[in-house]
């Protein structure tokens, strides 16, 4: 057994020796031209935006994929969220760190969203039609972000909220990065729509599920989107919430299938049936969107890179 | 009477599965396994003492991993550890197939189920670092190899060479460093040289990481990989260009289609200004008809610079 080991063991530390293969010459090319685009001035390369979908507590991916795109240098411009790919976009550009962005993934309760998610509150949800106030979240998220302005952002960033007056969509770019990251994410018929400018604001995600048009805007050559890609064919909602969740998901998808379409590449981390309100598997989230975003991280890089090859050689 | 005769059969028994495992065992040492396998296969399903049909799996697993027969080794260890879960060897053994067969998340979780057992296990804490740097999580590498090391004292000139790649590949380039010299100094290899020159390069260090590449490539003048890295480094700095042609024309002459070998020559007369033979590099690689990335690269530049026109 333990020779066998030993044998595992040098296989497994073996560094080999090879003439390349086809792949391998590529990975060569590829690896050296990424190094060098990586260095290259921000005004000598297309302007980069990367763009993160809702999905409820799912959107925790988006930890992952960040943290792995971090990881191979790739700069960043511009970025938008909608409603959970809001929030990980504030942290984000806020400059909140990883750590702290996990222990947010692994220890964030409910609780945190509304000071409403009580017995008492909810009793009124049911009885007296009375939806939860996110100001709460808004508190919260203020706190973490260190009561930044989008302004002073160290990424420029924008997030999505819908009028649910007019449908109007209302994008936040301006201001304290709190109040949008409330309004992105204040799911309609949970929490009670954010009144501000005589608007009254609820989750982006009815309007823009991935705001790849918004990092266009903001001036973005090449946009990167990553979708926290559910599975609905697994189970059938059974509480009045998982049929309102499961509503806006439905929606989301049929929106996303436009803004995938405008986007230059298409990380999709399959986070399967992890429910949008489930807080037991928001670490399992986070590592799905870690490696969904290792799968494709040469794909995306080929593609930036074809995209920007002028810039490379010049 | 029965009782006694069942006594001096089964003692009989016993004797004949040990002798069985003895015959099993010495086949494997000649290294006939499929011998090892047809002894130890129906050992399994024989009523024998648990540590004797655990040494049936070890060595049937043993031999079809020395026959590189993966699939099978992994069926039988799985097999095994259904009898005997929590058999660290069984584990480990099976996490170790698993690495090798590039099924790393599976390796991972049975090295994590391995630490559930015994949390300071140093070959399920290796096996982690090198199933995590597989898997690209890097840092998490890099803390599995520090634990490691910091576990077992181990000076291992592989294992500092992981440790390094892993910090390299996270960015981290003063640790990377710091740790490829350390395995350089006890195991002097192109791969850890090369390494070492990747390290100068990213930390922007050109002079020094070209030349630790050439020495790397003298280490080994067969290795085409370093060669060729070589290659395309010098090709794509102006003061060395030169030389990075030369060396991607040489390499033409003996595999005159090799599409990185051409590449490296595009970016070489493109560096010289002669944007007519670069061209010519290009449509070489075209007419190829690969599909992978170079060729895209350089469908893409030649697309570009007639649109220029």
């Amino acid at each position: 057994m333990k020779k066998i080991f030993f044998c595992l063991l040098s296989l497994i530390l073996a560094v080999n020796s090879f003439a390349l293969t086809s792949k391998e010459e590529d990975a060569l090319v590829r690896e050296f031209l990424w190094h060098e685009f990586v260095l290259l001035p921000k005004d000598k390369r297309p302007k980069i935006g990367v763009t993160l979908s809702a999905g409820g507590l799912r959107g925790f991916s988006h930890i992952g994929s960040m943290e792995v795109l971090m990881e191979s240098g790739l700069p960043v411009d511009y970025m938008t969220g909608t409603s959970m790919g809001c929030i990980v976009g504030a942290l984000f550009t806020a400059g909140v760190s990883q750590e702290r962005m996990h222990n947010l993934a692994s220890d964030m309760p409910l609780s945190s969203l509304s000071s409403d998610l009580t017995l008492v509150g909810a009793i009124k949800y049911i009885f007296n039609d009375k939806l939860f106030s996110s100001q709460k979240f808004q508190d919260f998220i203020d706190n973490e972000v260190g009561g930044v302005y989008y302004e002073n952002l160290t990424i420029p960033f924008a997030c999505v909220s819908a009028d649910i007056k007019t449908g109007e969509k209302v994008v936040f770019d301006s201001g304290p990065v709190a109040r949008g990251v409330r309004a992105s994410m204040n799911l309609p018929g949970i929490f009670a729509p954010v009144e501000y400018r005589q608007r009254y604001l609820v989750d982006g995600g009815v309007v823009d599920y991935m705001p790849v048009d918004i990092v266009r805007e903001m001036g973005a050559d090449w946009v990167l989107a990553i979708f926290a890609l559910p599975d609905y064919s697994r189970n059938v909602p059974s509480t009045i919430m998982g049929y309102v969740l499961r509503t806006a998901d439905l929606r989301g998808a049929y929106l996303t299938t436009n803004s995938e379409k405008d986007a230059n590449f298409v990380i999709a981390a399959r986070v399967g049936d992890i429910g949008a309100m489930d807080v037991k598997e928001t670490l399992k989230a986070v590592d799905i969107g870690a490696k969904a975003t290792i799968k494709d991280l040469a794909a995306m890089q080929e593609n930036l890179l074809l995209f920007s090859i002028d810039y490379v050689f010049k | 009477m029965a009782l006694n005769a069942n006594a001096i059969f089964g003692l009989k028994g016993r004797t004949e599965q040990k002798e069985q495992i003895a015959k099993a065992r010495q086949a494997f040492a000649e290294e006939n396994y499929p011998e090892t396998i047809r002894l130890m296969k129906d050992f399994t399903l024989k009523d024998a003492p648990k540590r004797r049909i655990k040494r049936a799996y070890v060595l049937i697993a043993d031999s079809y991993i020395a026959m590189e027969e993966y699939d099978k080794a992994m069926l039988t260890l799985s097999e095994a550890l259904e009898f005997y879960p929590k058999d660290i060897d069984l584990r480990l053994t099976l996490a170790g197939v698993y690495y090798i067969c590039d099924l790393n998340s599976r390796a991972i979780e049975e090295y994590e189920q391995v630490l559930k057992q015994d949390d300071d296990n140093p070959k399920a804490i290796l096996g982690l670092a090198q199933s995590m740097h597989k898997e690209g999580f890097y840092n998490k590498a890099c803390e599995y190899f520090k634990k490691y090391i910091e576990l077992t004292n181990s000076q291992a000139a592989n294992v500092y060479y992981n440790y390094a790649a892993s910090n390299y590949m996270a960015n981290n380039f003063e640790p990377a460093l710091e740790l490829a010299l350390m395995s350089f100094e006890q195991n002097e290899d192109p791969d850890t040289k090369l390494l070492i020159a990747k390290i100068y390069k990213s930390q922007g260090e050109l002079e020094k990481a070209l030349l630790t590449i050439r020495d790397a490539w003298l280490m080994d003048i067969n290795r085409e990989d370093i060669y060729l890295t070589y290659a395309l480094w010098t090709a794509y700095e102006p003061l060395h260009t030169k030389q990075g042609l030369e060396m991607a024309q040489d390499y033409l002459k003996k595999y005159p289609n090799n599409r990185l070998a051409l590449f490296i020559e595009y970016i070489a007369y493109t560096r010289l200004g002669n944007e007519k033979k670069a061209k010519e590099s290009l449509r070489k690689i075209v007419a190829l008809q690969e599909k992978g990335f170079i060729d895209s690269a350089a469908a893409k530049i030649l697309k570009n610079t007639n649109s220029d026109k």
